[in-house]
């Protein structure tokens, strides 16, 4: 005889409770008193325990929530076969308050539920699912690798009903059908591998479809921002998964430390220069709604250094340094969660005013999240500015396969000595950090040399 | 003066997607064009271009139709009976879109659009006069016009775009053409075939690099390679330093290039169209294209842009998307723009293409990767159309199976862009891919051949 396994009732104002996590996987004995599966309410988090000996058969995945008396699984003898879920059979006492599972009875079957609870099914089958009020976790998938197709949801609707498994289940209120949330198959196995509940994520694709993005962005680094689905806020204890630009940031940098023998070097340069040409361009280019940046500046400095010292615009490998023809600047973006960088091809060719246009394009675009792949890829050399933020000197740490990377400082006031007088100046400060494996110290305080005295006679800038 | 619940400034491939958006909303909307229906696309950019690309393929397979026990199909080829197919066939084109829109109940306001404030436009309207027209919600999808530095010493009126080609005659005999992206797909390549068909001594040259950054470096090779049977001569990493009245000097690392050339063509760059629009006040800020964020909406919360005048792409596929989006949403809507996975296109011989990142790419994004090539050489459909050489990559990354990239160089490969494109955008993993079922025999088998292989 199957004994149901229920969202049990704690106090009178629960009106439901999430099935976190089986703890049982499907299919294995239990004995009276195991712990069977983990709930969670509004209030209070706990583990629920077998009332009966016998096998655990699920009937619904990891992250269902069901009203208090929803049916989540059976306990069945040795053999016996699970019973069809009905809408008698699923709805709870406090029925009407909660998507309840009001499923059409279907054949027991093998449900496809993948390692994890996930249920594997084309979108197809979850449309007409969703619009029968078909839960899916009772469906027998026979797609590739047990994955529910279109043909099995409309067998399983068209399915006489089966008989009521418990007597002691008398009918109640008919429910509203559960709603199959509408996700994309990579977003689901991303959601499940994150344990991100796809009911609590805001999609953003055609027709509200949750994203891959969408839910890397409920799970807290958004790839993309999308301007008006706000990312959930975070509370301690939460666990942010690391997935996508968290991933690649953490991997990178890690990866970048581990690898390199990094050195880091500061240098002072006199800004009066260049805040004066920068200057005369905002007003010169104003008309053409342009506005240079120092960093636009630097780029341009950065890239023709490089002409003259090879060395640094190179990748470090087994087989050897390997110098590179051409010099792409990557210009690192702070956005939302994380940082993007993309590239200006050839900035040494490029004027600087199509330098100001490009990374203007490529800023924008990395905020908004629209920033193509193609646009964030083979840079040879970095720049990275903390000016804004009020800090001068730091270490950056290199993106690889790049042996060096240029840190910024905010351009402030220095003092200089004329003669016993001292007078207001401009000073910046640049941080190199050098692969110590391809360059040595003393090239790389060279090249930063040239760095700053291109800064300091920046008309050269403008060829 | 006339007011709508959105006005929608040009009629390009943004501006009438996102016409039809707000409008299938239920809003009244009005698109403000200054020149034609349809914008760059339709009327000398990608209907021309593709149009003119048949002919100049249709050509170089028809030296070769013997083979196939087709005679005497053709030795010749006229420039100017093929611009001129692409000039009646554009014009079809161009009533059809504003048939279509006629048909919506879009009003179109034909003149020139100017802001007067947030609420309000000015339109120099083409037959004399100004109106004032006024909408809860403006669409900006003005497109982009070419921006040509001159070459030092090069006569001027002997540098043209595309738009001229596209209304050639007669061929000159010599060409430069010049294809500087920002990166993305150099558009110039299919005009240096075009006039090489057209019996013109050309080269083709880029700055960068690579010609086709974006491809895949296993199969530029290949592409190459078609261009050369084209007859171009391809430059990679020469810029246009100086010319005299018939050549022009290209800087390379090897030292200078010297080129002969009666005519140089500049494909790009192109630059936001918003000269004229006084978009600031209304408030927006443009730097000088016009910054959105995923609905596309601009810093005034009322006001959208979408298309080339955004920067991003430059393509229609881009511009069309976002200009849903920004329709939609400025009709009251949800919607968001996603431009990851969008197809890019050449259409040389062989044909190239390719959605999402290269192999480089991904792994220096820190993926675990994975690629899976399928060889088109063995494709049955591929060696029926005649087709000697082509490829099928996919990138793919470990964790999840998301397809990152998908390239292509062959014969007729839109299909298998289609299928790449719909399972990356739709984000099926790579597996599915590998399953998935087609007609024997397609090029599209291919792709699922390559996804079989990639691990
Ligand atoms: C040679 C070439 C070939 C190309 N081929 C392809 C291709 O094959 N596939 C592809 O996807 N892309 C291609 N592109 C790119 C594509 O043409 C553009 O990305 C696309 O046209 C952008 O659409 P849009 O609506 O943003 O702008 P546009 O098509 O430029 O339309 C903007 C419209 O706004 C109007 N307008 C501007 N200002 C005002 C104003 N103040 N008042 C009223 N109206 C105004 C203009 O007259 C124009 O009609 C090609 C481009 C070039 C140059």
């Amino acid at each position: 005889m199957a004994t149901e396994i229920v969202i049990p009732k704690l106090g009178m104002t629960m009106e439901k409770g999430t099935l976190t996590e089986w703890l049982v996987p499907d299919g294995q004995e239990v004995a009276v008193g195991d712990l069977v599966f983990h709930m969670e309410t509004e209030k209070i988090e706990m583990e629920v325990e077998a009332e009966a000996a016998g096998i655990v058969r699920q009937a619904v995945p990891n992250g269902t929530t069901l009203p208090p008396g929803g049916i989540v699984g059976y306990i069945l003898a040795a053999g016996e076969p699970m019973p069809a879920l009905s809408p008698a059979a699923t709805a709870g006492a406090a029925a009407s308050v909660a998507p309840v599972a009001n499923s059409v009875p279907v054949s027991a079957g093998t449900a496809s539920m993948l390692e994890g609870g996930r249920i594997a099914a084309s979108p197809i089958a979850r449309r007409l699912a969703r619009e029968a009020g078909l839960v899916l976790a009772g469906v027998a998938g026979t797609g590739p690798g047990g994955r529910i197709v279109e043909a099995d949801v409309t067998a399983a609707i068209a399915a006489p009903p089966a008989a009521a498994p418990s007597p002691a289940t008398a009918p109640r209120t008919p429910v509203s059908p559960p709603r199959e949330v509408l996700a994309s198959p990579l977003a689901r196995r991303l959601a499940e591998r994150f344990k991100v509940d796809l009911a609590t994520v805001p999609g953003t694709g055609p027709n509200g479809r949750i994203t891959l993005a969408d839910v890397e962005g409920a799970a807290g680094h958004p790839v993309d921002q999308p301007g008006g689905a706000p990312a959930e806020q975070h509370r301690p204890g939460d666990i942010i998964p690391v997935r996508g630009m968290r991933r690649v940031i953490a991997q990178r940098m890690h990866g970048s430390l581990q690898e390199m023998a990094q050195l880091t070097m500061g240098i002072d340069v006199g800004m009066g220069a260049a805040v004066d040409l920068r200057g005369r361009l905002v007003e010169q280019w104003a008309g053409q709604g342009l506005r240079p940046t120092y960093t636009d500046l630097i780029v341009k400095a950065l890239a023709l250094a490089l002409c003259d010292h090879p060395l640094l615009n190179a990748e470090f490998s087994e087989e050897g340094i390997r110098l590179l023809e051409h010099r792409h600047i990557g210009v690192a973006v702070a956005v939302e969660g994380g940082l993007l960088v993309p590239v200006v091809r050839d900035a040494d060719v490029l004027t600087l005013r199509e330098i100001a246009a490009e990374t203007n394009r490529l800023a924008g675009l990395a905020r908004a999240g629209l920033v193509l792949p193609d646009d964030m890829a083979g840079q040879t050399f970095s720049v990275t500015t903390l000016g804004a933020s009020g800090v001068d000197f730091f270490t950056p740490i290199i993106n690889p396969p790049n042996v060096g990377i240029l840190g910024v400082g905010g351009v402030r006031d220095g003092v200089a000595w004329e003669g016993d007088r001292p007078v207001r100046t401009s000073v910046m400060t640049l941080s190199l950090t050098i692969d110590h494996r391809a360059v040595d110290g003393a090239p790389a305080a060279a090249f930063l040399g040239t760095v700053r005295d291109l800064l300091e006679s920046p008309y050269r800038l403008m060829s | 003066m006339a007011a709508y619940d959105v006005v929608v400034i040009g009629g390009g491939p943004a501006g009438y997607a996102a016409a039809l958006a707000a409008r299938q909303r239920g809003a009244s909307v009005a698109v403000v064009e200054r020149e034609r229906a349809g914008g760059a696309c339709v009327n000398f950019a990608c209907i021309p271009t593709n149009i003119l690309m048949e002919s100049a393929s249709t050509f170089l397979d028809a030296r070769e139709l013997d083979v196939m026990g087709v005679f005497s199909a053709g030795e010749q080829f006229s420039l100017g009976r093929a611009t001129a197919r692409a000039a009646t066939l554009v014009e079809q084109v161009a009533r059809g879109v504003e048939m279509m829109l006629r048909r919506q109940g879009i009003e179109s306001v034909l003149g020139r659009a100017a802001f007067r404030g947030p609420n309000s436009i000015d339109v120099a309207l083409r037959e004399g006069g100004t109106e004032v027209v006024e909408a809860g919600a403006f669409v900006i999808a003005t497109g982009s016009r070419w921006e040509m530095e001159p070459i030092p010493g090069f006569p001027d009126d002997r540098v043209v775009t595309p738009d001229v080609v596209q209304h050639m005659i007669e061929a000159p005999s010599t060409v430069l053409v010049l294809a500087d992206t920002d990166g993305h797909v150099p558009f110039g390549a299919e005009y240096a075939a075009l006039l090489a068909t057209s019996g013109s001594e050309v080269t083709l040259a880029t700055s960068r690099e690579s010609l086709l950054p974006a491809l895949d470096a296993d199969l530029r090779p290949a592409a190459l390679d078609g261009l050369a049977a084209f007859g171009v001569r391809v430059l990679q990493g020469a810029r246009a330093v100086r010319g005299n009245d018939r050549a022009i000097s290209l800087g390379t690392a090897d030292g200078d290039v010297e080129v002969q050339a009666d005519l140089v063509v500049v494909a790009d760059p192109r630059r936001p169209s918003l000269e004229g629009l006084e978009v600031e006040r209304a408030g927006v800020t443009a730097s000088p294209y016009l910054s959105v964020d995923q609905t596309c909406r601009t810093n005034v919360p009322h006001i959208f842009a979408a298309g080339d005048a955004t920067g991003g792409a430059l393509l229609t596929n881009a511009a069309s998307h976002m200009g849903e989006v920004a329709g939609t949403n400025a009709a009251g809507g949800e919607a968001y723009a996603r431009l990851g996975s969008i197809p890019k296109f050449l259409h040389l011989t062989p044909e190239c293409g390719w959605v999402g990142i290269d192999e480089a790419s991904a792994r220096q994004l820190g993926y675990d990767v994975m690629t899976g090539t399928a060889d088109l050489a063995f494709n049955a459909r591929a060696m029926a159309l005649g087709a000697r050489t082509g490829v099928v990559k996919v990138v793919a990354e470990r964790e999840l199976g998301q397809v990152l990239g998908v390239h292509v160089v062959g014969p007729a490969v839109d299909g298998i862009l289609a299928l790449a494109a719909f399972a990356m955008q739709a984000e099926i993993p790579v597996a599915e891919l590998a399953g998935m079922v087609q007609w024997h025999p397609t090029i599209g088998e291919s792709l699922a051949e390559a996804a079989r292989r990639a691990q």
